[in-house]
């Protein structure tokens, strides 16, 4: 299991940053909350989860400004049964308002980055969390699986915990977990997150919301239909611009016959059926002409 | 809806949000009979609204601790403010869409990406504030202004940012914190000191090249009101600048803080007036024509523009001036 700290230095010659590095995937997430706010997020991106707990203002540390320094922690391993037990213990710590204190006791002031923090705090504070026989991993019911909201309040958060700590993480869902202060409550049904939580959805209770996986499935037969409808529009409409085009069944027109009558004096017979094809299809010419119109005709004047 | 984009420029900690807020609360209580009104966002009211509960915490010891919550996050994902602009009562018709970033973008080692964020964003803004902590400007002669509003950065930005120009701008120089430096003739040396810490900044934008495009002017911004420099601290090597109310009963009391705003629906209505081609601007001659009741409301509401007493256009007259 990897573990990502941010945090940031008194001085202001220091701004919040990741160390070691910025966690994979953050950028997928970070729309989804308000990170000064404490906010808490479990995904999963290529067979790998993170869990993201931000926001968690230290008790002690304070910058230039004497504002609270905030912690945020990520957590990011391969999907198995141990590690999803594992992230799921820390966050319901989390979602009950217990980690914060531990976290901020593994960062302190210093180093070039303005923090640093104890790898091995964290890992140990991890562990520690949860006793193996108060965590199950029982699948959830058909009934849990559906997309829900709800106000970040504790009660909802209480819930959340309790449902973390009896049920393994559903599986079809990238966007687990969402729990933050100040998101609409479309930027989680556009990610189509299992369970999310914010300060701007008015409901005290969970509330079911449109699976948007189940809007693929309709996008998709969507766009086959209309691909499908264009496709026959423009069948039809070559047909009705080209009308049975019998060349191959219709007979070739007859040559007409060159009379006597017709012809030129001095000219062959040859020569004669060649300038009449020739004068026949000039006036063809002259009518076609027209129906190309210039570009200064087509696009309307910018004045 | 057209959106007009808009940013503050600072370093960290030196009040780009505050000043956000403080703007976007005033503008209401300092309109008067204005037909004008502004509109955020749900995410933006939320999150203003807990700005300002933080800046009126300031007043909840006599020594002010704490202040607005500091912002963070990568530059893909950063919190923006959108406000509708219209008439009271009626659909707004023009989107202000505030850019907020963290200040340490402006650090030596921020990332690369970091730093592009900031030039684009300079590039594509119709105006900047350039948020300036006016106690690290003018205590012990300016002695901390390098390290808290990082001048000759900005400057470096906006020679990067401002070339080729094909559309003004508007520049404003905000000094937040002003409360003990705008009183009496005070707000003359404040000028003198932004002028002073900033010619670099002031030498480019009156270049042959620069000038023609931009506006440039200075609004003072006193952020509480009634809390006031007291005395710096050091600790550990590092300063720490105090602050104090004015009283024990001080009230959050913010003064001017709607004037940036003012200046901008100003210079706005102004290109609007001005009639000529001015590139992505032109939909603002559709926007102002749509409604004459709108113009009329922000010609009134630019009559409030403050020029003395520390405010003053610097250069742009005719981008400003009716």
């Amino acid at each position: 299991m990897k573990i990502y700290a941010q945090s940031r230095g008194r001085s202001p010659d220091f701004e919040y940053c990741w160390l070691p590095e910025t966690p994979p995937h953050l950028n997928m997430v970070s729309g989804l909350i308000q990170s000064e706010s404490p906010s808490i997020v479990i995904t999963r991106f290529n067979r790998e989860l993170m869990l993201l707990v931000t926001g968690m203002e230290s008790s002690d540390r304070t910058d230039f400004r004497d504002r609270p320094v905030r912690n945020s922690v990520a957590w990011v391993c391969d999907e198995n049964y141990d590690n999803e037990r594992h992230l799921r213990a820390i966050a319901i710590q989390a979602l009950r308002g217990l980690l914060g204190s531990e976290i901020d006791k593994a960062i302190k002031f210093g180093g070039q980055h303005g923090f640093e923090f104890s790898q091995a705090d964290i890992e140990k504070l991890s562990q520690a969390v949860l006793r193996d026989d108060e965590l199950e991993s029982q699948p959830l019911e058909s009934s849990e699986l559906t997309p829900k909201v709800g106000k970040n309040l504790e009660a909802l958060k209480d819930d959340l915990a309790y449902r973390l700590q009896r049920y393994s993480l559903p599986k079809k869902y990238d966007i687990l977990v969402v729990v933050t202060g100040n998101k609409a409550r479309d930027t989680f049904v556009q990610a189509g997150a299992w369970r999310a939580l914010s300060n701007l959805i008015n409901s005290d209770n969970w509330q079911p919301v449109p699976d948007r996986r189940d809007r693929q499935p309709n996008f998709q037969v969507a766009v086959a239909i209309a691909v499908a409808v264009i496709v026959i529009a423009l069948i039809v409409l070559i047909l009705l611009l080209h009308p049975f085009n019998q060349k191959p069944t219709v007979p070739p027109t007859p040559v007409p016959t060159v009379s006597p009558t017709n012809s030129i004096p001095g000219e062959t017979p040859e020569q004669t059926q060649q300038s009449y094809l020739t004068n026949s299809q000039e006036p063809l010419k002259e009518e076609s002409t027209p129906s190309v119109k210039s570009e200064s005709e087509l696009v309307p004047s910018a004045d | 809806m057209h959106e007009l984009k808009i940013t503050m420029l600072g370093p960290t900690g030196v009040g780009k949000t505050s000043l956000l807020t403080a703007m976007y609360e005033q503008f209401a209580n300092n309109i008067g009979e204005v037909d004008l009104q502004l509109t955020p966002d749900d995410e933006s009211s939320a999150t203003l609204q807990e700005r300002l509960i933080d800046l009126k915490s300031l007043l909840d010891d006599f020594e002010a601790k704490g202040g607005v919550k500091s912002t963070e996050g990568e530059p893909n994902d950063l919190r923006s403010f959108r406000f509708g602009l219209g008439r009271r009562g009626k659909q707004p018709s023009l989107q202000l869409h505030f850019q907020d970033y963290p200040g340490g973008y402006h650090l030596a080692t921020a990332s690369p990406e970091r730093k592009q964020f900031v030039k684009t964003l300079l590039t594509e803004c119709v105006a900047v504030l350039i948020t300036i902590d006016a106690p690290a400007l003018m205590e012990v002669r300016g002695r901390w202004n390098e390290k808290f509003n990082r001048p000759q950065q900005i400057t470096d930005l906006f020679k990067t940012a401002y070339q080729d120009l094909d559309s003004p701008r508007l520049v404003i120089f905000a000094p937040v914190r002003c409360e003990k430096y705008i009183k009496g003739g005070a707000s003359l040396d404040l000028v003198q000191r932004i002028k002073e810490e900033y010619k670099g900044l002031f030498d480019f934008l009156t270049s042959k090249e620069v000038e023609s495009n931009v506006a440039v002017v200075i609004t003072p911004v006193q952020t509480v009101g009634s809390v006031v420099f007291s005395r710096i601290e050091m600790n550990d090597g590092e300063p720490k600048f105090k602050f104090r109310k004015i009283g024990h009963d001080a009230k959050y009391s913010p003064e001017d803080s709607e004037q940036p705003l003012r200046y901008l629906l100003r210079f706005l209505l102004k290109l609007h007036l001005n009639n000529r081609n001015w590139g992505f601007f032109n939909f603002l001659r559709d926007w102002f024509s749509m409604d004459t009741h709108l113009v009329e409301a922000i010609r009134k509401l630019s009559k409030g523009c403050k020029t003395s007493g520390g405010f003053v256009v610097l250069q742009g007259d005719s981008y400003l001036n009716f």
